[in-house]
């Protein structure tokens, strides 16, 4: 194979969309191939911290005078033995055309990940990981199980860069990228070229903490608080003949001090979560960096990119931002469900179509133009938002009569939601990014490539055959347990556009 | 078997299907006359009418069930077409095809069935075709093969 350098990415062809530029990407040590390599022997002080804990508590039960128990105390010693030799026993290795897992100490396990069947990699340190300088590496692969995923605990984190930007080099070139070939390095070891990066996206703490104010937890909150209080108002005047001007600013100050600490709290926690939030497009690659206690840094092969989904509330549209995530076809796993999604807190409207061109380097990438549903669709809309409303109106008034007679207004809810729910609706599978929006208050967009689709399906109950409609249903890649995640579309279009509409997404030609 | 044209599942389904939704549909129908006659207030007149009503209805429903099933090898993707409260169809491009099953459980085995299980890389992906002569499962299934390339489609 002919060493060979990939040929430089064009230059941004704009600035930054945020001033402040992450740092550069450091060159990666080599990876060694075809060599069996053990995680870092700095898992074991983990081990080493436990038996401090044991010997500690040990040491108090004797002083105490409660004695030990012996039984215990060798259980302890022996799942310690046993978690060392698992530790000896576990070896990855890095062939030329697969990630290979050995384990086990009498039952011995061995895992082959053929490089083009890798979906995303992923870095996850959690704070006591990060104070040994150690991360988690875990590789998810394609399909509907969570033991799809390999996990690697722990690794050095300049090793463990090193590996995923081996192992995505490799997809890359398994898939048929010839151009990305690497170059040979000191001792025959492959050495990953190291693609230009391109900082396309960084938030400031202001910008998280903003986030966090508009999100539709505090917004949902402030709406219930807001109710609640403006009852309290009501109550407070009726029943204690308190004027009501002094009742409202009795219930105005706790009501604001609510909604100040619940938004507190939730921006906070923001900020903390996605602390340094960064995205950088490394060559063909997406790194996405973020986390102040948990630093986590996922990658996203550009093509393994499934679908993307844009969403608001009505405070964010108000301010014209929007909470957006990209979605990649791995399966979210037991113990991690955002790993297959990658969240980016907040965008500006404005810089969508600029961020997504140039995040996802094809200039295809922009939310077409909607087409709206039937009218037809929109009696459907508000009928079907009316049952259920009706419903609840109905029990809450019968249980709690004659003053749950209040409660039937809300049965006339289901009218503006689903007015605004079918006016918000729209749909394109014209393009080459097929786009679907929903929500009556919190607004969705789906956006899914054309070439990202697996299959699709229409259906049509009794009563939407009635109307004449059709419900649309994109199939992408990934697993059930998420299933929001991984179908998408539109109820009630025109019949006959739906079914033109499936079958030009799922029955065209390659 | 040609191309683009609907083919309906195989007669024999349309037996046994007739036969399990009769046996639900005449149980579920006995239930109100099984009730009055426990509670020793006559009903043996209404245990019949709804037992027969419901074994009617259930016949009917059974050949609805596969009426309604029809699949197409359409020239890039295969057709599903399904449902007899609900309609559904679902298109699934060759090139998409992951993996086939052909399944055959005890009671298909005794009548002579087998379906057929198309997988995508989506695990929502309907692309099930119950009610197959086992000849037209392999048939179908090397069809399908062929015609599926040698992509990894994700």
């Amino acid at each position: 194979m002919t060493p060979s350098e990939p040929p430089p990415l064009p230059p941004p062809a704009m600035s930054p969309l945020w001033p402040r530029l992450p740092p550069p990407p450091p060159r990666p040590p080599t990876v060694p191939i075809d060599q069996a390599q053990r995680t870092s022997i700095r898992t074991l002080t983990l081990e080493l911290i436990g038996l401090a804990g044991l010997g500690t508590s040990l040491i108090i039960s004797v002083l105490a005078g409660v004695g030990s128990d012996v039984l215990q105390l060798w259980l302890a010693l022996a799942a310690v033995a046993f978690r060392i030799a698992s530790w000896r026993f576990r070896t990855y290795t890095v062939t030329d055309g697969e990630l290979v897992l050995d384990e086990g100490i009498l039952q011995k396990r061995h895992r082959v990940v053929p490089f083009s069947r890798i979906q995303q990699v992923e870095l996850r340190q959690q704070l006591i990981a990060r104070v040994l300088g150690l991360t988690v590496v875990q590789v998810e692969t394609a399909g509907d199980a969570s033991s799809t995923a390999v996990v690697l605990r722990f690794l050095e984190v300049d090793k463990a860069e090193a590996l995923r930007d081996h192992l995505l080099v490799q997809q890359r070139r398994a898939r048929g990228g010839a151009d990305l070939a690497p170059a040979v390095g000191p001792g025959g070891a492959w050495r990953a070229p190291a693609p230009p990066a391109m900082p396309l996206l960084h938030l400031e703490p202001a910008q998280l903490l903003g986030a966090g104010a508009t999100s539709g937890t505090v917004v949902g909150a402030g709406v219930v608080i807001g109710v609640g209080a403006a009852i309290g108002v009501v109550a407070t005047a009726a029943s204690e003949g308190t004027p009501p001007l002094l009742a409202f600013a009795q219930w105005s100050g706790l009501t604001g001090a609510l909604v100040g600490i619940t938004t507190a709290i939730v921006s906070v926690s923001t900020l903390v979560r996605s602390w340094e939030f960064t995205l950088v497009a490394v060559g063909d690659d997406l790194h996405v960096g973020f986390g102040l206690l948990d630093r986590r840094q996922h990658t996203i092969p550009r093509h393994r990119l499934q679908h993307v989904t844009v969403v608001d509330n009505p405070l964010r549209r108000a301010l014209g931002i929007a909470r957006v995530h990209l979605h990649s076809g791995a399966t979210p796993g037991a113990r991690d469900g955002q790993s297959s999604r990658i969240e980016i807190p907040v965008i500006r409207m404005a810089h969508l179509n600029e961020l997504l061109t140039r995040a996802m380097a094809d200039e295809r990438w922009a939310i077409p133009v909607l087409a709206p549903r039937p009218t037809s669709a929109r009696r459907r809309a508000v009928v079907r938002r009316t049952i259920p409303c009706a419903t609840l109106a109905a029990i809450g008034a019968v249980l709690w009569w004659p003053l749950g007679a209040a409660l039937l207004p809300v049965a006339l809810l289901g009218i503006p939601w689903g007015l605004l729910a079918h006016a918000r609706a729209g749909w394109s599978v014209d393009g080459p990014i097929l786009a679907f929006s929903s929500g009556a208050l919190v607004h969705h967009t789906e956006l899914i490539p054309r070439e990202r689709v697996q299959s699709s399906r229409t259906t049509a109950s009794v009563f939407q055959r009635r109307a004449h409609l059709r419900s649309l249903h994109i199939d992408l890649a990934g697993g059930r347990q998420h299933r929001l995640h991984v179908a998408s579309g539109l109820m009630d279009l025109d019949a006959g556009d739906a079914h033109h509409a499936a079958v030009a997404v799922g029955g065209a030609p390659r | 078997m040609s191309e683009d044209e609907p083919h309906r599942p195989d007669p024999r389904a349309r037996g046994l299907w007739m036969v399990a939704a009769a046996l639900t549909w005449g149980a579920i129908g006995a239930v109100p006359g099984a009730l009055l006659l426990l509670a020793g207030d006559g009903g043996p007149a209404i245990l019949a009418i709804g037992l027969v009503l419901g074994i009617a209805a259930g016949a009917a429903f059974g050949h609805a069930l596969w009426a309604r099933r029809a699949w197409v090898l359409g020239a890039t993707a295969l057709e599903l077409r399904h449902g007899v409260i609900v309609r559904r169809s679902a298109w699934i491009p060759y090139y998409r095809i992951q993996q086939i099953d052909v399944e055959r459980g005890p009671i298909e085995r005794m009548a002579g069935l087998a379906q057929l299980v198309v997988r995508t890389a989506a695990a929502t992906t309907d692309g099930t075709i119950y009610g197959l002569a086992p000849v037209d499962a392999a048939f179908i299934r090397q069809r399908l093969l062929d015609l599926a390339g040698v992509d990894d489609a994700v």
